[in-house]
C-alpha cells in the first residue's frame, strides 16, 4: 500500500495556512492589562510558565481542515494497492495451413516438417513455465486453443491439417501479437520466408520464422472452361484447360478429362503438351460424347498434387421451346429462322387471340401483346401495349435516345445498342423486381429501354422497343441478332439440379433460388449437416454430394489458386535478426499496481467542513462574544445583546 | 425616597464627583449626621462626643464603674453615699471634632475617568465633608499624593473649612485631585498631615491593594495621633471580578509598572476572588482590631448604594 499524489505541485498551496495561522494568533493574541495593583495577583498561585500556548478556537481548525482538504483535493492523492500477479506471458505458436503447406519435402510434406518442429517447441515453450496459443493460419486464422502447457498444445497441433486454401499469415500474426503481448514470443511456422511475410512491426519484432521448404517443381491446373450451347449437340462442346508450368524447366504434360462417375471410361479425351517454364499453356478439347461432370488430371505428377485435379461440368444438350404470340408475320419467319440456325430450338407461333398459356413452353415471347395473367414460364414482352403482374406500363412514349447499358447476360457482346431502337416504343415502369439493363433518355428524363429480373422463380424481361423482323435476317443488324441470342440464352430454362461449381476456399450457401437448398455434403471432409441460411467456407477440393428436398447433386470444388500453386518459393537472403527487445521481467514476478483516488472523500470533506464552519460561526460566534462581553461587564448576555 | 430616585436618575456620563453636589444629594446629606466614637475637639460644636470623662458636658450620658486614673472630680458622690460603690459620671458634649478626608490619589485609585475609583473617592469625600460641614465639624480635606508627578511620601491638604459655605472649597480642592503617576506611601502622608492634630477623626478614602503591613503602619499612625479612622475601601468592578482579563496572560501594575505573567482561565480568576476576599476580610480585621470602622464599596454601585449600603459601616446614617 502507497500514497502519491497525481499533481503533487499543489500541495505548495498549504502555504495558505500560514496567513491562517498568523491572522488567529494575531487575533489572539493581546496587549498587557492594565490592573490597579498586583499584590493579591502576586498572593495566589505561582505564575505560570513564560510561555504559554496559544489557545485558537474551534473555527480555527474547521477552516484549517477545510484548506488542507480542497489542497489535497487538489493535489488528487491516491493509494495504490498491490494487485495480484497478472497472467504469465504468452508464447504463441502459428501454423500455416495453407494448400502450399501440403508441397512435398524431405521425403514428406512441408507441413508434416513444420507441425513436427512446431510441436517440439511448443514442449519447449512449456517447459520454460510459459501458456501457449495455438493459431492455425488458413484462410480466417483460427486460434484453436490458449493458456495451454506445453503439451497440450503439442496434442493440439497434432491435430491440424493444411487446408486446400489460402493463408493469411499477416492476420493470423496480428491475432498473435494482441495475445503475446509485449512481452511474449510469436514463433511462425510456414514456407514463407520472413521477407515475404507482411507484418505489422510489433508483431515482427516479436516473431520467430521458421521456414520449411523452398523449392520445388510444380505444373498446375490453372483452370478450365467448358464451351457449350445448349442448342448444339455434345460434338460441339469444347473445354479450355489452362496448365500452367510452374517448374524450372520446359514440362511435357498430359491432361485427361474423364467422366466423374467413371474415370475408366473410354470416353475420356486426352491432351499433351510441352510447357515452357513459366508459361501457361491453353488446351482446347473437344470430341465430347457425353455430358456432367468430369475431372480434370495432370500427370506426370510433381511436387505439389492439390494442383494436379480440377473439375468441370459439360451441360447436357436441352431443346429449347418457345411460344411466340405476336400478329407480326415477318417476326415469325425472323424468329423461325433463327432458330433454325441456332439447332434444338423449336418455335410455335399463334396470334395473341389463340394465346393460351403452356407449361410446356420454355420461353414465351410477347410480341406488342401481354396477356392478363402471366405465362408458368418465363418470358419476354416486347414493347407491350399494357401491363400486368409481370410489368408495368405507362404508354406510348416519344422516341427516346440510348443512354446507359449496365453489365447483365442481356447486354453481353452488345455494341451500339442504339441501333435497337426504333418505331412503336412504350414507356416501361422501373420498379419491382425487374431492374434496368438497358436506359435511354426521353424528354430530359431517364427512362429504362429493356427491364430484366425474376418474378416468382420465373425470369422476365421487358423491352420498351419492338424486335424488328428484318435484323433477325441481317447479318448486318448484329446487335439485334446479339440481344436475341442472349435472350434466349438467358431465358432458357436452367436444368434443375444442374452440378455445382466452386472454388476451395469460397463460400457455400446452403440456400438456392431457382434449387432446394442443401442439408448435407458428403465429400472429403466427410458428412456436414447444413441449416437452410447456412454458410460455410468451402475448404477442401474435391467432388462432393450435396443432399437437398430434391434429391442429390454434385458440387465440384476445384484448387485454383496461383500463388498457393507456386511452390517453388526461392530462399531469400538470411533474415535480418529481430530487433533486439529490452529484456523485461517475467510479469508474474512483477508488482501491479492499483490507484485508487481519494479526490471525492476530500472534497466531501471540504464539503463538511465548509458546513461545519457556517455552523460554528452561525452557532457560537456572536453568542460568544455577548457571553464574553456580559461577563467583564456584570451584565447579563441578553443585557450586553440590546 | 424622591429624592434618592433623582439621585439615581442621574446619566452615567456624569462623573460621581459631580453627582455628589448635585441639589437630590444635597438634600439626602441633609438628613445624615456624623457620629463621632472618640473623636473630639477642643472647641463647642454640635457633633455629639459620647462616653468622654474628660470632657466636661451638660448632659449626662451614664455612670460607670471608676477606675483608676479616672478624674475624682467626675466621681458621684451621692451614689457611693447610698450604694458605697463608686462610680463616675459620663456625659455627652457637643464638639467641633477636626474631621481629616484623606483621598488615596496613587496610581491604583486610576484611570482618572468619570466611574473611577477615584472618581468614586473623590465623590465619598465630597459627601462625607459636606455632611461634616453641616454637623460644624472643622473639615480638612487631603490626597496622597496629592500631584501627577508628586514623590510616594507626598501630600496635598486643604483646611480647616467651616459650615457649609465652604462646600465651594471643598468642591475646588477635591476637583483639583488627579491620579498620581506613581505610587502613594499612605502611612508617610498622614504622619505628615497629621502631625498637628490629636483626637480627630480621619476618613481614609482608598483602595488599599497593598501589603497590609502598608495597612498596618498606616493604623500606627493614626492610633499614634489618638484619631478616630474610618476606612473606606473603594474597588472597582475590574477588580472584583477578572473576568475581562481573558485572553490577558500580562498584567502591569498601574502603580508601579511592574508585570506580572498569569494563566487566564476560570481557576486562575477563581483563585483571584478568593485572594482579594481574603484580603478586603483582613484590612476589616486589622481596623477592627485597632477599633476603626472600615467598609468597603465598588466604584459602580454608584453614590446611592454607598450610602444606603456602606455608610452604616462607618458609624453614619440617615437621620430619620
Amino acid at each position: 500500500m502507497g500514497f502519491a499524489f497525481a499533481t503533487p505541485l499543489w500541495l505548495a498551496a498549504l502555504g495558505v495556512l500560514l496567513p491562517l495561522v498568523w491572522l488567529y494568533l494575531r487575533t489572539r493574541r493581546r496587549p498587557p492589562a492594565m490592573v490597579s495593583s498586583l499584590v493579591v495577583w502576586r498572593a495566589i498561585a505561582e505564575p505560570v510558565a513564560a510561555r504559554r500556548r496559544p489557545v485558537l478556537p474551534l473555527l480555527f481548525f474547521v477552516q484549517a481542515a477545510l484548506i488542507v482538504a480542497s489542497v489535497l483535493a487538489l493535489a488528487q492523492p491516491f493509494t495504490r494497492r498491490a494487485l495480484p500477479p497478472g497472467p504469465a506471458r504468452d508464447a504463441v505458436i502459428v501454423l500455416d495451413v495453407s494448400a502450399s503447406m501440403q508441397a512435398r519435402a524431405d521425403g514428406g510434406t512441408r507441413f508434416a516438417l513444420a507441425r513436427d518442429a512446431a510441436q517440439e517447441r511448443a514442449r519447449e515453450l512449456g517447459r520454460s513455465g510459459l501458456r501457449l496459443t495455438v493459431i492455425a493460419a488458413g484462410l480466417q486464422p483460427q486460434v484453436v486453443g490458449t493458456q495451454l502447457d506445453g503439451e497440450a498444445a503439442a496434442r493440439l497441433i497434432g491435430t491440424l491439417e493444411p487446408r486446400d486454401t489460402g493463408g493469411n499469415l499477416t492476420a493470423a500474426t496480428e491475432i498473435a501479437a494482441s495475445q503475446a503481448g509485449a512481452s511474449g514470443s510469436i514463433d511462425v511456422f510456414t514456407d514463407v520466408a520472413t521477407d515475404g511475410l507482411v507484418m505489422s512491426r510489433d508483431a515482427r519484432a516479436l516473431s520467430t520464422v521458421h521456414r520449411f521448404g523452398t523449392g520445388g517443381d510444380n505444373v498446375a491446373l490453372a483452370g478450365v472452361r467448358v464451351l457449350s450451347n445448349p442448342f448444339e449437340p455434345l460434338a460441339r462442346t469444347r473445354a479450355i484447360v489452362n496448365v500452367r508450368n510452374l517448374a524450372q524447366d520446359a514440362r511435357t504434360v498430359e491432361v485427361r478429362i474423364a467422366p466423374l462417375a467413371d474415370d475408366a471410361s473410354p470416353g475420356a479425351i486426352t491432351r499433351s503438351a510441352t510447357i515452357a517454364p513459366g508459361a501457361t499453356e491453353v488446351l482446347s478439347v473437344d470430341g465430347f460424347t457425353w455430358s456432367g461432370p468430369f475431372r480434370v488430371t495432370l500427370s506426370p505428377p510433381d511436387d505439389f498434387a492439390l494442383d494436379d485435379t480440377i473439375y468441370g461440368v459439360v451441360p447436357a444438350p436441352t431443346p429449347l421451346r418457345i411460344l411466340l404470340v405476336t400478329e407480326d408475320d415477318a417476326l415469325q419467319r425472323g424468329v423461325e429462322g433463327l432458330a433454325r440456325s441456332l439447332g434444338s430450338v423449336e418455335v410455335r407461333t399463334l396470334v395473341p387471340v389463340q394465346y393460351q398459356p403452356a407449361s410446356d413452353v420454355g420461353i414465351t415471347v410477347f410480341d406488342r401483346f401481354a396477356p392478363s395473367l402471366p405465362p408458368p414460364g418465363n418470358a419476354v414482352y416486347l414493347a407491350p401495349p399494357r401491363g400486368n403482374a409481370d410489368v408495368t406500363v405507362a404508354g406510348p412514349a416519344p422516341r427516346a435516345r440510348f443512354a446507359e447499358q449496365r453489365a447483365h447476360p442481356l447486354t453481353r457482346g452488345v455494341a451500339n445498342a442504339d441501333t435497337l431502337l426504333g418505331d412503336g416504343m412504350v414507356s416501361l415502369a422501373a420498379g419491382g423486381p425487374l431492374k434496368p439493363v438497358l436506359l435511354g433518355r426521353a424528354d430530359g428524363r431517364e427512362v429504362p429501354l429493356v427491364l430484366a429480373g425474376e418474378v416468382g422463380g420465373r425470369r422476365v424481361v421487358a423491352t420498351a422497343f419492338p424486335l424488328r423482323a428484318g435484323d433477325l435476317r441481317n447479318a448486318d443488324a448484329l446487335p439485334t441478332l446479339v440481344f436475341a441470342i442472349n435472350l434466349l440464352r438467358w431465358l432458357a430454362p436452367s436444368p434443375g439440379e444442374a452440378p455445382l461449381t466452386r472454388l476451395a476456399g469460397e463460400r457455400l450457401r446452403a440456400g438456392f433460388p431457382d434449387a432446394s437448398p442443401i442439408a448435407r455434403i458428403e465429400g472429403p471432409d466427410g458428412t456436414r449437416e447444413l441449416a437452410p441460411a447456412s454458410e460455410i467456407t468451402l475448404e477442401r477440393a474435391g467432388a462432393y454430394r450435396a443432399h437437398g428436398a430434391n434429391g442429390p447433386r454434385d458440387l465440384l470444388v476445384s484448387f485454383i489458386d496461383p500463388a498457393e500453386s507456386d511452390v517453388a518459393r526461392p530462399l531469400f537472403a538470411p533474415p535480418a535478426p529481430p530487433p533486439v527487445r529490452a529484456s523485461e521481467p517475467d510479469p508474474s514476478t512483477v508488482t501491479t499496481w492499483q490507484e485508487l483516488p481519494w479526490v471525492r472523500e476530500l472534497l466531501i470533506a471540504a464539503v463538511a467542513a465548509m458546513l461545519l464552519e457556517w455552523l460554528v460561526v452561525a452557532w457560537s460566534g456572536p453568542r460568544a462574544r455577548r457571553r464574553e462581553a456580559a461577563r467583564g461587564s456584570g451584565l447579563s448576555a441578553s443585557e450586553v445583546g440590546r | 425616597m424622591a429624592a434618592l430616585r433623582a439621585v439615581r436618575a442621574r446619566t452615567p456620563e456624569q462623573s460621581l464627583f459631580e453627582q455628589a453636589f448635585a441639589p437630590a444629594t444635597l438634600r439626602v446629606l441633609d438628613r445624615i449626621r456624623l457620629r463621632a466614637a472618640h473623636a473630639s475637639g477642643e472647641r463647642p460644636g454640635h457633633t455629639r462626643v459620647r462616653n468622654r470623662g474628660d470632657v466636661g458636658g451638660t448632659e449626662l450620658e451614664r455612670h460607670v464603674p471608676y477606675t483608676r486614673g479616672d478624674d475624682l472630680r467626675r466621681i458621684d458622690w451621692n451614689v457611693y453615699a447610698r450604694l458605697d460603690e463608686l462610680v463616675t459620671r459620663r456625659f455627652v458634649a457637643e464638639r467641633e471634632v477636626p474631621v481629616w478626608f484623606v483621598v488615596d490619589s496613587s496610581g491604583s485609585m486610576g484611570p482618572d475617568e468619570p466611574g473611577s475609583k477615584l472618581d468614586m473617592a473623590r465623590a465619598i469625600a465630597a459627601m462625607l465633608a459636606t455632611v461634616s460641614l453641616s454637623g460644624g465639624d472643622r473639615v480638612y480635606l487631603a490626597a496622597i499624593p496629592g500631584r501627577r508627578k508628586a514623590g510616594a511620601g507626598a501630600s496635598l491638604a486643604h483646611g480647616p473649612l467651616r459650615s457649609r459655605r465652604a462646600l465651594a472649597d471643598v468642591r475646588s480642592f477635591l476637583a483639583g485631585i488627579h491620579q498620581a503617576d506613581g505610587e502613594g506611601d499612605l502611612a508617610a502622608g498622614l504622619d505628615h498631615l497629621l502631625r498637628d492634630t490629636r483626637r480627630g477623626m480621619v476618613i481614609l478614602i482608598s483602595d488599599f491593594l497593598c501589603e497590609l503591613g502598608a495597612v498596618q503602619r498606616v493604623l500606627d499612625v493614626l492610633a499614634a495621633r489618638l484619631c478616630e479612622a474610618k476606612l473606606v475601601q473603594v474597588l472597582s468592578r475590574g477588580d472584583r471580578d477578572p473576568a475581562w482579563l481573558y485572553g490577558h496572560d500580562v498584567l502591569i501594575d498601574r502603580e508601579t509598572g511592574a508585570q506580572h505573567r498569569i494563566d487566564p482561565s476560570p481557576d486562575t480568576f477563581g483563585r483571584y476572588e478568593e485572594a482579594l476576599l481574603a484580603h478586603v476580610t483582613a484590612l476589616g480585621r486589622t481596623a477592627a482590631a485597632r477599633g476603626m470602622a472600615s467598609a468597603l464599596t465598588v466604584s459602580d454601585v454608584g453614590l446611592l448604594g454607598f450610602l444606603r449600603e456602606e455608610l452604616p459601616r462607618l458609624g453614619l446614617g440617615l437621620v430619620r
